[in-house]
């Protein structure tokens, strides 16, 4: 049995508790909150300005806006501000919405690619900056403006950054790269490197969004746009690609032209790099196993005498995407495989000579491409049913 | 001075959670400094933090029963004595208020932003005086179940982090050479000392073997703690990342993702380091609370306990005006210094005046305990 006093102690202290704990400033209730999945950023209309453009799905059901832009009970709603800052922005967009904007859910930053080529500096800092965002979410480029990729897409997709979410990892395993938004502050602020980002587009005939190619950040300014060919290079230069890639090699047989799918997995990769009388060289190592998916033309190659023609067509295949990627990360003196940050680490007293003009260096260096394969399943058949242009 | 007995396991615990404070800032100094060797200083503030509890466990009373206080006035006298148990007092007020000042700044920063500062401290300072009361048993007790909580999310980290890790954002190692990991080893070495303070506690445990074994081990355990954070961090984020932030702790928590399904693991975390912190702060509160009481020639600590508290609780609010000063005043500022000098300073000398206490005993003067022997 407690005593007097303590039970007086202990009601003192539950009083003291519920009038402190019920009055708490940063509550978030439900109803009350918009949550925002997708922050479009934009140039704005006028010099130095940003249009901020936000998906905001309300888990109440409704939303309503001075502006009108809500139909009939909307999953979600697109709304567009612009502002010095992209707070400003942001406090724009508050104004037309009844409940608090939540960013705490953000899925995915998307920037419109003229802003991209201007510079996203000054967008970076309330990003890093703000409590709500998580270094976790995605990021990309939306080609000409995030605003037009955002709205085109509203109709199809209930909720957009979910799905947006969603297609990065496809985007991995399809060839592309998939870039979370700290490692790519980290790749931004390293000495010489570039930093890369999945780019995104609405497919007006069919509604779809797509993933297009790979934006080569040099600072913060986005330099070029990889194709597919070249972006499946850089992902597999990177180690970012996802099993399941698929590459197809071809190859020339008995005068017959062959084209195999390979499915690629356990991709691994390294920059490799060394100086030889001061030059610094670079040599991309990638190993993997693959599996015959697919064989049109040519004869049973399941062999121990022919085996190796599948393998040379597997890591030709492979080859000839990463040179595709060098060649363009070159033209544009961009630094994507962070090259120069692997001789800073390996070679810290080297790299103060070579960092002034390390683009242009870059630009002119020898990069090798080395490629290891092992080809480990052929399906379940051993050849083509017909060998184009004799049977059937 | 309370009747009670407390085990090594929760002495360990309660001297790790006294040193949480080096697991917030000290990092993103030791990437300013150190740059891409950060990681090498963190082992070096890990290595020389047990040489300064070394230190301080040369410095404790020769008898296992004698309390800190009393032994401080017999090895210095009736005067200096006092003195130095009010410069300790003044350090465990000052370390209080800016413990406090750390779980507000961390609760404003990453869970409570709308939320008033004071209210935050009021929240944090009232359970840390009613626990402090209670006594020194139960604030071990209660530290060895959240310690646990503490470990398995420390685990959860980990592993979750561990796939997003690069291991090349720990090159190059010491290419600037010894100097700036060293230096920017100290903030860490000065709030690892702080494990030292479980000596004011050493009478209430068995017996002195099972003092050494606690505090080394307490501070081996933080030592790790703050190894694995920074290379964990500089993995993460490389060292110009780590630079760039305030507090490097609540960046790595906000990375942790288990299979895209577990994503806001932060707000657990954060619960965790904040239950730890919490007896971190009691900790202090309690000590504080005893050498007031022995400075008033008093058995009864417990009044003190909501006083000291509330100096503490001003302290914090008044001794630094933002999360950046503070930031700096721990990376850079006077607060190795300062926490140094109380832990690494005065053990010393209070080494080599027992030694010419002892030197004086053999050759026929009075030894330690001769004379200005107080006990409360």
């Amino acid at each position: 049995m407690m005593p007097a006093s303590g039970q007086r102690r202990l009601l003192c202290t539950l009083l003291l508790a519920a009038f402190v704990a019920t009055g708490c400033w940063d509550r978030v209730s439900v109803d009350e909150v918009v949550i925002v999945l997708t922050l479009g950023l934009d140039a704005g209309s006028e010099p130095d300005t940003f249009k901020v453009t936000l998906e905001m799905v309300n888990p109440g059901g409704s939303t309503s806006t001075e502006t009108g832009e809500v139909g009939s009970l909307p999953s979600a709603v697109i709304i567009s501000r612009e502002g010095r800052t992209v707070l400003e922005a942001i406090q724009a967009i508050q104004r037309s919405v009844d409940r608090t904007i939540f960013l705490g859910q953000l899925q995915i930053v998307l920037y419109g690619e003229e802003l991209a080529r201007q510079g996203i500096a000054g967008t970076l800092d309330h990003l890093q900056r703000h409590g709500q965002f998580r270094r976790t979410m995605n990021i990309g480029v939306a080609r000409e403006s995030a605003e037009s990729v955002m709205r085109s897409l509203s109709e199809t997709f209930i909720t957009l950054g979910l799905s947006l979410d969603a297609l990065t990892i496809q985007a991995q395993r399809t060839g592309f790269v998939a870039t979370l938004f700290g490692d790519f502050i980290q790749y931004l602020v390293e000495p010489g490197s570039g930093a890369v980002l999945p780019v995104f587009d609405s497919n007006e005939a069919d509604g779809s969004l797509t993933v297009v190619g790979t934006a080569a950040f040099h600072a913060d300014r986005l330099v070029g746009i990889f194709n597919t060919e070249e972006s499946t290079g850089v992902a597999l230069a990177l180690g970012v690609s996802g099993p399941g890639l698929v590459l197809v090699g071809e190859a020339d047989w008995e005068g017959e032209q062959v084209l195999a799918s390979f499915g690629l997995r356990r991709i691994r990769s390294k920059v490799d790099v060394r100086l030889e009388d001061g030059e610094p060289k670079a040599a991309i190592e990638v190993r993997f196993e693959g599996v015959l998916a697919e064989q049109i033309g040519g004869g049973n190659f399941t062999t121990e005498r022919d085996w190796s023609i599948l393998e040379s067509m597997q890591e030709q295949a492979v080859v000839n995407a990463i040179r595709a990627a060098v060649e363009k990360a070159q033209e544009w003196k961009v630094d994507v495989f962070r090259i120069g940050s692997r001789l800073e680490q390996r070679f810290p007293h080297a790299w103060k000579q070579l960092e002034e003009n390390w683009r242009d260096t870059f630009a002119e260096m020898e990069i090798e491409v080395r490629v290891e394969s092992h080809l480990l399943e052929t399906g379940l058949i051993k050849e083509p049913l017909f060998r184009k242009g004799r049977d059937g | 001075m309370e009747k009670a007995k407390i085990s090594t396991g929760g002495l360990i615990s309660i001297l790790w959670a006294s040193h949480i404070l080096g697991t917030i800032f000290p990092i993103a100094g030791m990437a300013a400094i150190a740059k891409s060797s950060a990681w090498v200083s963190s082992l070096i503030a890990a290595a020389l933090g047990l040489l300064v509890v070394w230190v301080w466990l040369a410095a404790r009373p020769a008898d296992h029963q004698t309390f800190m206080a009393d032994w401080l006035c017999r090895i210095c006298g009736p005067f200096f004595g006092v003195a130095v148990n009010v410069l300790y007092l003044l350090f465990f007020l000052v370390m209080c208020g800016i413990t406090m000042r750390h779980i507000m700044e961390l609760v404003s920063t990453a869970v409570l932003p709308k939320t008033p500062n004071v209210v935050i401290l009021v929240l944090f300072a009232v359970p840390g005086g009613i626990a402090a009361r209670l006594g020194i048993e139960v604030i071990t007790r209660s530290a060895q179940v959240y310690i646990g909580f503490s470990l398995i999310s420390f685990l959860i980290l980990v592993v979750g982090i561990s796939p997003y890790i690069h291991l090349e954002n720990l090159l190059p190692v010491l290419n600037e050479g010894l100097r700036p990991p060293l230096v920017g080893a100290v903030p860490s070495v000065a709030s690892l000392s702080l494990t030292g303070l479980g000596i004011w506690v050493a009478p209430y445990l068995d017996d002195r073997r099972s003092m050494e074994r606690a505090v080394l081990t307490a501070t081996a355990i933080a030592g790790l703690a703050v190894v694995v954070l920074t290379v964990i961090a500089q993995g993460l984020f490389s060292y110009r990342g780590m630079d760039e932030m305030l507090i490097p702790a609540i960046s790595v928590a906000r990375s942790v993702r288990l299979g895209r399904i577990l994503e806001r693991l932060d707000a657990m975390m954060l619960g965790a380091w904040l239950l730890v912190a919490f007896l971190g702060k009691t900790y202090l509160i309690y000590l504080a609370a005893n050498q007031i009481a022995w400075l008033g020639r008093t058995r009864h600590y417990r009044p003190f306990t909501f006083p000291v508290t509330v100096i503490a609780a001003t302290m914090a609010m008044v001794l630094i005006r933002s999360d950046a000063e503070l930031a700096e005043w721990v990376n850079t500022g006077s607060f190795a210094g300062y926490v140094l000098a109380h832990t690494f300073v005065v053990p010393l000398l209070l080494i080599g005046v027992g030694y010419f206490h002892r030197r004086r005993a053999r050759t026929g003067g009075a030894g330690p305990g001769k004379e200005g022997e107080r006990v409360p």
